[in-house]
C-alpha cells in the first residue's frame, strides 16, 4: 500500500534516521531496507530517496562521505550525527504518541505483536 | 593477454568490464588487442587529439569509421559546442573510449560499428565530463543502459546545480542504478521506481541549495532583496511616468485676458496708451537718443552748455510726440491692452519683425516671461517731459513747467495701478524723480510759481495713489497661481500632479509655445520624460505648494505693514527666506522644484532686490512726505521771509503733521545750514550724521552710509 505524500513526508525521514541508527547505509541500501522491512509501504524511488537525504543532510541530522564500497568503487555513505539522533529520538517518541492516541481512537489495534524494527534493532 | 577465441566470443558489454579493469599500461603494452603496432597506432591517433586546431572531421577519416558512424559521431561532437578546440576536446574524450571499444573487440569491424554505440557513448561522454574533473575514481565509461544513462543525465542537468554540486549527484545516481542493475533489477524497473525525472530535479536542487553555506544564503537573499527592490522600483517608476506623460493641466484663468478685460472696461476715450503709441512712434531719435536710452542723469544736460544743443534740437523735432503725450497725461488711466492688434505696428518697429507675435505669444505662455515692451519705451517719453522740464525751468516759462512737471505726475498715476509690480515701481520712479523737479525749483524759488501752483502741487503729491502710507504688495501671488494651473493638473479639489508643460515652459523668459501638455509631453526629450516621472514622485503636490505660499504670502504682508523703521532691509525678505531654505536642502530643491524653478534669478541673485521692493512703498512715502514738507517750507518762507527753525512750526496750518523718517520713526530732520534749510532722512544705517550726503549719492534710497538729503537737491 502506499501513503500519500504528505505522511510520506512526515514518515520518510524517521524512517531513514531509524535505518541509519545501526550504522552507515548508501543509497541503494537505505531503497532496499525500507522496501523490505517497511512491507512496502514506505517504498521510494530515488525521485524521493536523494532529496530527502540531502534536505536530511543540509538540517545536520546525518552526514555523507564518499568510502570505497566491497566493489571497489567508490560509494556516498551517510550516517547518523548526534543531532540526528536527538532527532529519531524525539520523532519516535512523537510516532509513539500518535500511535498510541490512534489506539485509544480505534484507529490502531491495540497489543498488535510488535515487528523487528527497522535496521535490525528490536524495540 | 587476450586470445583470438575470446575475443571473437565476448560481447561489447564484456569487453567494456574488461577496459575498466585494464590498467593504461597494459593497453599501451599492446595487451589489449594483441599486436603493439596497433596499440602504439591508436595511441598515436588518441595523443593527436591534442593537437586541437585539427579539423574534427579530419580526425574522424583516421578512424576508418563507417560514413554513417563518422556522421553521428561529428554531429555528437559539434553539439558540444560552437568553436574547434570545444568540438575537438569532446571528440578526443569520444574517440578515447570508442578506439578502446574498438581494441578489445577485433571480430567487430569498422564498418560493423553500429551507431547505438555512438549513441549510447553520446551519453557517457557528457556524464565522464563531469567525472573528468572532479571524480577520478568514477569508471572512465559506463555500462549502464542508455536509457538510465539518458535519464540522469537529463535530470543532473536540469537541477542547473554548480558543477561539483552535479558531479555529486550523477555519482549517486549513477551508482544507485548500477547497484540496482547488479542486484538483478532490470533498467525497465529502475526507469518506473525513479519517478519524475523533473520533479526529481526540482526537489534535488531545492535540497542541495539547502547545504551550501549560510555566506551563499545571505548573499542570495541580499541580491533577491535588490531584485525586488529594483523591479519594484521599476514598475512603480513605470506607473510614475505613465501618470506624467498622461498629466493634463486645466488653464482655468486667464490674468492677461483679465487684465485686457479690465483695460477694455475703460472708455476708449479715456485711454492714454493709444496716444503714448502714437508719441513714440513720431518720436524722433537724434545723438540725444542714445544718451536718453541709458540712464544717464540729466542733470549734467544744463541750457546753454555745448552738451544742451542736441537737447534743443530734439525737443524741438519732438514737438508732435510732446503734444500726444501731454493729450496722453491728461487721461484718467493707462488703458493698455496686451493682446490689442493695434499694437502690432507699434512693437514691429520698436523691435523688430515678428515681435507682435512674441509679444501675443508670450500672454498665453507663464506670466514670468511676459514682454513690457511698452513699458519700457513709455521711459523714452518721460525722458522728453524731464528735458521739456529743464527747458521750460530756465525759460523760467511757468506753463510750460507746469504742464511738463503735470504731465510727469501724472504717468507716474496712470502707472501706479499697474498690474505687476514693475509697473508699480516704474510708477514709483516717475514720480519721484518729478518730486524731485518740484524740490529742485522749490529750493531756488525763482518766483516762477505762484502760491497756487504750490498748493495744486502740494494737493497732487499728497494724492499719489490715494495719499496715506504706501504698502507696496508682491505680485508673486498672481505669478504663482499661473504657475500651478500650468505646472499642475487639476483634480478638481484644489490639488494636482505635476505635468509635462514644466519641463515645456523656460521659465526664464516665460516662452511656450504649447499649454497642451499632451503636444508638450511629445516634444519633450527622453531625458526630460525620464526625468519629469522621476521627479513627479517627489515634488510637492499642488496643495501643498499653495499651502506654502498662503504661509509666504501672510509673512509678506505682516512685513509690509510693518514700517521701515521695524524692518531692517538688509535682511531677508520672507519670500527669499523659504527660497533658501529650500535651496539649501537637496531633498526640498527636488520637492520644490517648479517654485524654485520660477524663482530662480531670486535665489541667484547676490541681493535681494525682494525685499528692497518690499520697501520701496515706505521709499516713496518718505519722498512724498519730504516733498510735501518742502512745498510746505517754501510757502512758510514766502509768507514770513525766513525760514522755520522747526517743522513744527509749519503744523497745523501748512502741514497736519509733522512726517516720520521712514527709517527711524522719528520725525524728519530739519535744520538750519548757514541760514538754509537742510531737510534729510537718517538713511539706511539709521544714523544721523546731521546732514551728509552719503558716498555714493547715486545708490539713491538704498545708500548703505550718510544720510538721504531731500532739499535742497543734490
Amino acid at each position: 500500500m502506499r501513503i500519500e505524500r504528505e505522511l510520506m513526508r512526515g514518515a520518510g525521514p524517521v524512517a531513514v534516521l531509524k535505518l541509519l541508527e545501526s550504522g552507515p547505509k548508501y543509497g541503494y541500501e537505505l531503497v532496499t531496507s525500507l522496501a523490505e522491512q517497511g512491507e512496502g509501504v514506505l517504498d521510494m524511488g530515488q525521485s524521493t530517496l536523494y532529496p530527502m537525504l540531502y534536505n536530511l543532510e543540509a538540517q545536520g541530522f546525518i552526514k555523507a562521505a564518499w568510502e570505497e564500497g566491497d566493489t571497489g568503487r567508490q560509494r556516498k555513505y551517510y550516517s547518523l550525527t548526534p543531532n540526528g539522533k536527538k532527532r529519531l529520538a524525539n520523532s519516535v517518541e512523537q510516532w509513539r504518541a500518535l500511535a498510541k492516541a490512534f489506539a485509544g481512537l480505534g484507529i490502531l489495534e491495540e497489543g498488535k505483536k510488535s515487528r523487528p524494527a527497522l535496521g535490525g534493532a528490536t524495540s | 593477454m587476450i586470445r583470438k577465441t575470446e575475443r571473437q566470443t565476448r560481447s561489447w558489454k564484456e569487453w567494456w568490464d574488461l577496459l575498466n579493469r585494464t590498467p593504461c599500461s597494459e593497453v599501451f603494452r599492446g595487451h589489449l588487442s594483441g599486436s603493439l603496432p596497433k596499440d602504439r597506432k591508436w595511441y598515436a591517433s588518441i595523443t593527436s587529439l591534442f593537437n586541437r586546431s585539427v579539423d574534427p572531421s579530419s580526425i574522424l577519416k583516421e578512424t576508418g569509421l563507417s560514413e554513417e558512424v563518422r556522421k553521428s559521431i561529428l554531429q555528437i561532437a559539434r553539439s558540444a559546442g560552437s568553436s574547434r578546440r570545444v568540438q575537438t576536446d569532446y571528440l578526443r574524450e569520444f574517440l578515447q573510449s570508442l578506439r578502446l571499444v574498438l581494441k578489445i573487440s577485433p571480430e567487430q569491424q569498422l564498418a560493423d560499428l553500429p551507431v547505438e554505440l555512438a549513441d549510447r557513448l553520446s551519453v557517457a561522454v557528457p556524464l565522464r565530463a563531469l567525472d573528468r574533473l572532479r571524480a577520478p575514481g568514477l569508471s572512465l565509461v559506463h555500462t549502464l543502459p542508455l536509457e538510465l544513462s539518458k535519464l540522469i543525465e537529463s535530470v543532473v542537468r536540469a537541477t542547473r546545480l554548480w558543477k561539483r554540486e552535479k558531479v555529486d549527484v550523477a555519482r549517486e545516481l549513477l551508482n544507485h542504478c548500477e547497484d540496482g542493475l547488479a542486484a538483478g533489477v532490470l533498467p525497465e524497473q529502475i526507469l518506473a521506481a525513479f519517478g519524475d525525472p523533473f520533479a526529481a530535479a526540482r526537489l534535488i536542487r531545492r535540497s542541495k541549495i539547502r547545504q551550501r553555506s549560510r555566506l551563499w544564503h545571505l548573499q542570495h537573499r541580499m541580491f533577491l532583496g535588490l531584485g525586488c527592490l529594483l523591479l519594484f522600483t521599476f514598475f512603480v517608476y513605470l506607473w510614475l511616468l505613465v501618470r506624467f506623460l498622461t498629466a493634463v493641466p486645466t488653464i482655468k484663468r486667464d490674468f492677461i485676458g483679465e487684465i485686457d478685460r479690465n483695460s477694455q472696461a475703460i472708455p476708449e476715450a479715456n485711454r492714454a496708451w493709444p496716444l503714448y503709441r502714437q508719441a513714440l512712434m513720431k518720436l524722433k531719435e537724434g545723438p540725444i537718443g542714445e544718451l536718453l536710452k541709458k540712464d544717464t542723469p540729466l542733470s549734467i544736460l544744463k541750457p546753454g552748455s555745448p552738451e544742451w544743443n542736441p537737447v534743443a534740437i530734439y525737443l524741438d523735432q519732438n514737438t508732435d510726440s510732446l503734444q500726444l503725450t501731454f493729450a496722453a497725461a491728461a487721461l484718467p488711466d493707462f488703458g493698455f491692452i496686451y493682446r490689442d492688434p493695434a499694437n502690432r505696428d507699434f512693437l514691429e518697429t520698436m523691435s523688430g519683425k515678428g515681435s507682435y507675435d512674441i509679444q501675443i505669444a508670450s500672454t498665453h505662455g507663464l506670466m514670468t516671461g511676459l514682454f513690457l515692451l511698452h513699458v519700457q519705451e513709455l521711459r523714452r517719453l518721460f525722458r522728453l517731459l524731464e528735458l521739456e522740464t529743464i527747458a521750460a525751468r530756465d525759460a523760467k516759462n511757468r506753463e510750460r513747467w507746469v504742464k511738463a512737471t503735470g504731465a510727469m505726475q501724472s504717468m507716474g498715476e496712470q502707472l501706479s495701478s499697474g498690474e505687476f509690480i514693475i509697473i508699480q515701481l516704474i510708477s514709483s520712479y516717475y514720480s519721484k524723480t518729478t518730486w524731485r523737479q518740484f524740490r529742485r525749483e522749490l529750493a531756488e524759488d525763482s518766483g516762477m510759481l505762484t502760491d497756487r501752483d504750490l498748493q495744486e502741487m502740494a494737493h497732487r503729491v499728497a494724492g499719489y495713489a490715494g495719499g496715506g502710507r504706501l504698502v507696496q504688495r508682491l505680485d508673486t501671488p498672481m505669478f504663482f497661481e499661473d504657475l500651478l494651473q500650468r505646472f499642475y493638473t487639476d483634480d478638481g479639489h484644489g490639488d494636482g500632479r505635476l505635468n509635462p508643460s514644466y519641463f515645456a515652459v523656460n521659465a526664464v523668459n516665460g516662452k511656450s509655445w504649447n499649454t497642451n501638455s499632451r503636444i508638450a509631453g511629445m516634444s519633450l526629450s527622453l531625458g526630460e520624460k525620464l526625468q519629469g516621472a522621476a521627479l513627479s514622485g517627489v515634488v510637492a503636490s499642488r496643495s501643498e505648494l499653495r499651502q506654502v505660499m498662503r504661509e509666504i504670502e501672510l509673512l509678506e504682508a505682516q512685513e509690509a505693514e510693518k514700517p521701515l523703521w521695524e524692518r531692517t532691509v538688509s535682511q531677508p525678505s520672507p519670500l527669499k527666506e523659504f527660497l533658501m531654505k529650500w535651496h539649501s536642502s537637496p531633498w526640498d530643491r527636488l520637492r520644490y522644484a517648479p517654485v524654485l524653478k520660477l524663482f530662480q534669478p531670486l535665489i541667484d541673485a547676490g541681493d535681494d532686490w525682494l525685499a528692497s521692493l518690499a520697501a520701496s512703498g515706505e521709499y516713496t512715502t518718505l519722498h512724498r512726505d519730504a516733498t510735501l514738507v518742502a512745498i510746505a517750507l517754501t510757502l512758510y518762507h514766502r509768507r514770513h521771509h525766513e525760514w522755520p527753525t522747526s517743522l513744527e512750526q509749519l503744523t497745523p496750518g501748512l502741514l497736519p503733521a509733522v512726517p516720520l523718517d521712514r527709517f527711524d520713526g522719528n520725525p524728519l530732520k530739519y535744520k538750519l545750514l548757514d541760514g538754509h534749510p537742510l531737510l534729510y532722512s537718517v538713511g539706511q544705517n539709521r544714523l544721523d550724521d546731521g546732514g551728509l550726503p552719503a558716498t555714493d549719492p547715486s545708490k539713491g534710497d538704498g545708500a548703505p552710509d550718510g544720510d538721504l538729503r531731500f532739499w535742497p537737491v543734490d
